[in-house]
């Protein structure tokens, strides 16, 4: 099914989305990438051919990303603003409440948006990140600066300092790295310093919330699984022997679930 | 104990070396640290103090790290010259023939000297390294690579990619990592490219030789410690000691745990003398 490429300015700040001919009556769901990919790993994924038609499909590229505009401030990345970007694309489409699915740092966008923007969604599906906490933990900060300082120095070198470890990467993981903006990117792990949200702000959230993350996802399984255990009405999956990429790209086992989900939501509208 | 500082030209490189003065004169054990350490880490880790009063004590700093020269071309830091580096050692010394303790970097060393200059050595003791093989697979070609990359732009920016999976490291990690010097240390990722040796080189290296590794060992090459089993495998005179549940740094720091078995390895070797 055919996207329209769009630009909104959101407080002049230039964000690109997309977004399917659905029906009309078709009920919209805003996809959110991770951090250091775009609205094409949706695509590219399977996701848009998988659930196009039933969904009114949005896709968002998260400032700093994709072709939305590359602020190079930390301060450009807070909690707020990224959550402004995704309601003003609502407002842009006439569209009241919306369902969303977060990936990774999509997640973690879509958490701040359950508790500062919630009368906009009726519900969330967050993939594979949980809130981060408050205080930030000194070994998350000693991470993010560290990639940080590597990123200012160039995409190649962010790229070497993953291969120095891990071997040679995938073709399709490093020229999706090489194409992201070094300080676009670099700003967000700073902002991720006060991306931090209290255990009271979760037991806070109310709306319906399906949290998932795999098993073999070891930084982030337990925190996710934490913290949905806290949101009222959030549940939360194992994906049993999924790797952090691994559940971004299992389209064909997350989306059933993600059917149902959306389905009680709607029965109980 | 005291220990002289002393310093060696071997043909324009300088080596630094230390020399225990305990009251053993025999048997000598030469100890090469891994890549990025020197001969303070073998003290740290308690090596020379536990050791001096049965062997005569020789650590040396391998060129390109400690004390020694620091070159920059990856031609300087080939198998023929490291080796070179410890038999000028011995022959600074009068000390015809050594045992031989290396861990890591050392390690490969130690293979190289098995291979080059089995003559001026009775025994080897391998930590944690394989023999290289020749044919260098994408995997490590790339990691070396990379690595160098990084190092070449400074040490504080290989801390930065140790840090940005790891989360920080110990306080005396990060120092020792900083005060490498950042071409030498690069230049010798670059090297490693061409430390290759065959099978047959293996199979010929008759020298009695005590191979250990650490179960969890996964560093720095993937399958550390089965490529290491199995060039021990190979060597018709080498035995391999798997130390359980350690990993590589947990097996260079596990002194008390090492000794007994050198020294029973040590004394197997002076009884066939």
């Amino acid at each position: 099914m055919p996207f329209d490429d769009r630009f909104i300015d959101n407080s002049g700040v230039r964000i690109h989305y997309e977004v399917d001919d659905a029906p009309n009556d078709a009920p919209p769901l805003v996809l959110m990438h991770g951090m250091g990919m775009s609205t094409k790993d949706w695509h590219n994924a399977g996701y848009t051919a998988a659930l196009s038609g039933e969904f009114r499909l949005i896709l968002i590229d998260s400032r700093g990303f994709g072709q939305s505009e590359k602020l190079t401030e930390p301060a450009d990345y807070g909690r707020a603003q990224k959550v402004s970007d995704v309601t003003a694309v609502l407002d842009d489409l006439g569209v009241e409440k919306a369902f969303y699915w977060g990936y990774s740092m999509g997640a973690s966008i879509g958490w701040a948006l359950g508790m500062l923007a919630p009368h906009r969604f009726h519900a969330l599906v967050l993939g594979s990140y949980p809130v981060i906490p408050l205080p930030v933990p000194d070994f998350d900060r000693a991470r993010w600066q560290a990639r940080a300082k590597i990123m200012q120095l160039g995409m190649d070198v962010y790229v070497a300092a993953m291969e120095m470890d891990a071997g040679p990467l995938p073709d399709a993981d490093r020229e999706r790295l090489l194409a992201n903006d070094k300080d676009a990117y670099a700003a967000q792990q700073l902002a991720n310093l006060d991306w931090g949200a209290p255990d009271e702000d979760i037991v806070s959230m109310t709306l319906p919330t399906f949290v998932y993350a795999g098993t073999k996802d070891g930084r982030n399984h337990e925190p996710a699984k934490r913290c949905a255990s806290l949101a009222p009405n959030a549940s939360f999956l194992s994906v049993p022997d999924h790797t952090h990429m691994e559940a971004f790209l299992a389209a064909d086992t997350m989306i059933p679930h993600v059917r149902k989900f959306i389905a009680g939501v709607q029965d109980a509208l | 104990m005291p220990y002289q500082d002393r310093f060696v030209d071997n043909n324009g490189v300088r080596i630094h070396y230390e020399v225990e003065e305990g009251p053993a004169e025999e048997p000598v054990i030469v100890f090469v640290h891994g890549m990025g350490m020197s001969t303070k880490d073998w003290r740290d880790a308690g090596y020379p103090e536990k050791l001096c009063n049965e062997f005569k004590v020789v650590l040396v700093d391998s060129r390109g790290f400690g004390q020694s020269d620091k070159l920059k071309e990856p031609a300087d830091y080939g198998r023929a010259q490291k080796v070179s580096d410890i038999t000028a050692v011995l022959d600074d010394l009068g000390v015809d023939k050594a045992y031989y303790w290396g861990f890591s970097m050392g390690a490969s060393i130690g293979w190289a000297v098995g291979m080059l200059a089995p003559e001026r050595f009775h025994g080897l003791v391998l930590g944690a390294y394989p023999v290289i093989s020749p044919d260098v697979p994408e995997i490590d070609r790339v990691r070396w690579e990379a690595r160098a990359k990084l190092m070449r732009i400074g040490m504080d920016i290989y801390v930065a990619a140790m840090e940005m999976d790891q989360g920080p490291l110990p306080e005396d990690s990060r120092n020792r990592l900083l005060s490498n010097d950042k071409d030498a240390y690069a230049a010798q990722q670059i090297a490693n490219l061409e430390w290759g040796a065959p099978d047959e080189d293996i199979v010929n290296m008759t020298l009695p030789a005590l191979v250990y590794s650490g179960t969890e060992d996964d560093y720095p090459m993937p399958r550390n410690h089965t490529l290491t089993k199995r060039s021990a495998s190979l060597a018709p005179n080498a035995r391999f000691l798997p130390l359980d549940g350690h990993t590589h740094m947990s097996a260079f720091l596990a002194a008390d745990l090492m000794i007994p078995h050198v020294r029973e390895f040590i004394a197997m070797v002076e009884d066939t003398r």
